[in-house]
């Protein structure tokens, strides 16, 4: 028997407009012939020649992506040694430990920009990218922390030490036996490492100097003048790229469930 | 004994990373808010910062208005996003994963990115504006007006509130309201009884994950209706326009510590009907899909 939901579908199809339209009409004039932003003139694809002549978005663009593939890699390490240490703690440490860890997860984002650019200011360490780095790195540490440390809680311990008496070295044992438990927990967190970098805008904006721009921050100081519509084809770009990879990430596979 | 001393000597590091870049910026803050900088070079104690911000009136007529704005948007986050969870929930399974991922797909855009779309939309010359003029309403904009900062708002954090719900009613045994039904309770009963109290983490998480940043932001009233200063607006300006980038304000220094501590005691409070688990298991789900 198949019902139909007149009013439901109506109430989320509203719900996706609302949600979709702002893009809609920012990918739209993306196309658009001259810089206006409300009467579509004509068709033309000049503003995404401009986009890669415009070297400000290109190099932040660059600049986002340098700082999410170091930050993230950078905090997937740290994050990871982290789960394993928190992990092998008594409860009580355990949970006092996670709590503090926790704290940026769980600040607001200005708080936690401003008080690590304090802390630059005041060991006067000049803010780029070395400062913007070491933030990105901070806020991501908490989140590879809480999807690896599941599965050390799961780690079989008897296993690694059977490989120790079989004669491996501690370092090979790690490698061959317990990294591979730990997998789908460290590519989750290096994953969604790299995604919350490359969407932050709060805390690089507080932490980054004016010689190492990250996307964000240059398309936020763009609209505080007349924003030029090759910002427009760079989001349509950006929106473009996610929607085919979550589309195919997402589609098909039957049965499996997601593993990060 | 060794093998203990070697298991805290590994902790070190760890310990090290936490205290300087988690524990030792919250205290830097609380530092600029007592410490003024000396002219010679030195710091001075001094009362001045906090004073002035909480009592200045235009810095409490900011709070009073951030947390009018975000009380506004969370309420309508969960008004229009209780009802998407909830029919969410009842698509047949074959298709409600992809609409899930149609629902939070525009979170991937960047947040600056969605703001700006928002603003272009609402513009004199934007396209609200040109329905505005056909329908005959002169210069009709909605940039500058209230409006605007609360549909920000809901524009970017409506897939916060959804996410949540939407978790605790998968989590939900439908067999529980069909039992309520058939013992009969009207649909309003199941709703108070049934519906309510079991999502209730989910509520409690969506409402955290949307009054935090709407009560701390300034990038939505800075690009929807720059007349607004809110509390993200002032700190922004103390640290961004007027101080120097190597200069700490020390009123925002203070007034960031004052935000803070509203952050903790709402932390707290509402902790005591979720946890910080949760709030990060939906901050993942929004991710990695």
């Amino acid at each position: 028997m198949k019902k139909h939901h007149p009013f439901r579908n109506l109430y989320l199809g509203l719900t996706l407009l609302f949600l979709y339209a702002p893009i809609a009409v920012l990918i739209v004039f993306s196309f658009n012939a001259d810089a206006n932003r409300s009467v579509f003139t004509g068709f033309s694809l000049k503003w995404y020649e401009k986009l890669f002549e415009s070297d400000a978005l290109i190099q932040s663009l660059v600049n986002s992506l340098i700082v999410a593939v170091l930050s993230s890699i950078i905090a997937t390490i740290i994050g990871t040694y982290g789960a394993l240490i928190i992990g092998k703690m008594r409860a009580k440490y355990r949970n006092m430990t996670i709590n503090i860890i926790n704290i940026p997860m769980i600040n607001a984002e200005i708080v936690t920009g401003l008080s690590l650019m304090m802390l630059f200011v005041f060991l006067s360490i000049p803010l780029g990218f070395g400062t913007l780095l070491i933030a990105h790195v901070m806020f991501n540490v908490p989140y590879v922390i809480m999807s690896v440390l599941p599965k050390v809680k799961q780690l079989n311990n008897s296993t690694y030490e059977a490989a120790l008496d079989l004669g491996a070295t501690p370092g090979y044992a790690f490698r061959k036996v317990v990294l591979p438990d730990l997998m789908p927990g460290v590519i989750s967190g290096l994953l969604m490492s790299f995604t919350m970098s490359l969407d932050d805008f709060i805390i690089s904006y507080f932490t980054t100097g004016p010689g190492f721009p990250t996307l964000s921050v240059t398309i936020n100081s763009m609209t505080k003048k007349k924003v030029p519509l090759s910002v427009n084809a760079l989001s349509a770009l950006m929106f473009v790229i996610v929607f085919v990879v979550l589309l195919i990430a997402n589609l098909p596979k039957k049965g499996e469930k997601k593993n990060g | 004994m060794k093998n203990k001393l070697n298991k805290a000597l590994r902790a070190v590091p760890l310990y090290v990373w936490v205290i300087l870049f988690t524990v030792i910026p919250l205290f830097m803050i609380v530092f600029y808010a007592f410490f003024k900088v000396q002219d010679g070079g030195g710091y001075e104690f001094t009362m001045e910062f906090i004073q002035k911000s909480v009592t200045n009136g235009d810095y409490i007529h900011s709070f009073l208005i951030s947390v009018k704005y975000a009380a506004v948007s969370t309420v309508v986050c969960l008004i229009v996003g209780y009802p998407v969870a909830y029919f969410l929930n009842q698509i047949s399974e074959r298709i409600r994963d992809f609409i899930m991922v149609l629902f939070l797909l525009p979170m991937w855009m960047n947040f600056i990115i969605r703001t700006y779309a928002m603003r272009s939309l609402m513009e004199k010359n934007g396209l609200l504006g040109f329905l505005w003029d056909f329908l005959g309403i002169k210069g009709g904009t909605l940039i500058g007006t209230e409006a605007a900062i609360i549909i920000g708002m809901v524009y970017n954090f409506l897939p916060f509130m959804i996410l949540p719900i939407y978790t605790s009613l998968t989590k939900m045994d439908r067999g529980l309201i069909e039992a309520a039904q058939d013992l009969g309770a009207n649909k309003i009963k199941v709703f108070t009884k049934v519906l309510l109290p079991l999502t209730m983490p989910g509520i409690v998480s969506g409402i955290t994950m949307v009054f935090m940043p709407s009560v701390t932001t300034f990038v939505i009233p800075q690009m929807l209706n720059n007349k607004v200063m809110t509390i993200g607006s002032i700190i922004e300006y103390k640290f961004k326009q007027e101080a120097s980038s190597t200069a700490v304000s020390g009123v925002g220094a203070a007034l960031s510590m004052v935000l803070m501590i509203i952050v903790i005691i709402s932390m707290t409070f509402v902790n005591r009907f979720s946890d910080a688990e949760e709030i990060r298991e939906e901050k993942e789900k929004r991710r990695v899909n």
